[in-house]
């Protein structure tokens, strides 16, 4: 099962960390990881200031944590990373769930 | 780009799968061990066994584990016994 935890002040962005292994297929067919992979991946490879935050991305974990101000940009990025993991817990929820603070 | 695109990140582990089976004895070397028309002596063994697939006959005795063993020097001979039975016994000279 894969762990999304999505942490905000208000309305400020503040992390983003993704643990855990989906398990919805043997190791190379495992869709619902694949899915994850990409959508985080493509996202953190859109950040316009990637200096501005901790990232990790690791077998298995991920974390993207702001240290400044998020930039209209990144604010974008980050929606579509979020909104990405959201459609695919839609119908796999038995592989991933998401949980907002 | 920053990250190189791996698709099973999120994936279980390699199947490093294990079995618990893998195990057996060694073989009991059961068998024939005089074969029929063969002369042998008396108290050599000629048929190791679980259980009476070959039964003892004239001049031939059953061990405690089922072994058939000749009881005096002859040559040894396989007969049918009835239907599907088969019976060994040493022909004395």
């Amino acid at each position: 099962m894969i762990k999304v935890k999505i942490s905000k002040a208000g309305t400020a962005f503040e992390s983003l960390e993704v643990k855990g292994h989906a398990g919805s297929g043997p190791y190379g067919h495992d869709l619902v990881c694949a899915a994850v992979s990409a959508v985080i991946t493509g996202g953190l490879n859109s950040l316009e200031a990637p200096q501005d935050y901790d990232i990790e991305l690791k077998e298995g974990y991920s974390l993207l944590k702001a240290n400044k101000q998020v930039s209209a940009h990144d604010a974008v990025v980050i929606d579509t990373i979020i909104c990405g993991l959201k459609t695919i817990a839609e119908d796999n929820s038995d592989f991933i769930t998401i949980k907002a603070e | 780009m920053m990250f190189k695109l791996n698709l099973q990140l999120f994936a279980s582990k390699k199947g490093v799968g294990s079995t618990k089976n893998g195990r057996d004895s060694a073989g009991r070397r059961l068998g024939a061990k005089v074969a029929d028309g063969q002369w042998c002596h008396a108290g050599s063994i000629i048929y190791r066994q679980r259980g009476t697939r070959i039964y003892p006959g004239v001049n031939t005795k059953k061990g405690k584990d089922d072994t058939i063993f000749a009881t005096c020097n002859g040559v040894v001979k396989y007969e049918r016994l009835g239907k599907d039975k088969t019976i060994v016994k040493v022909v004395a000279d």
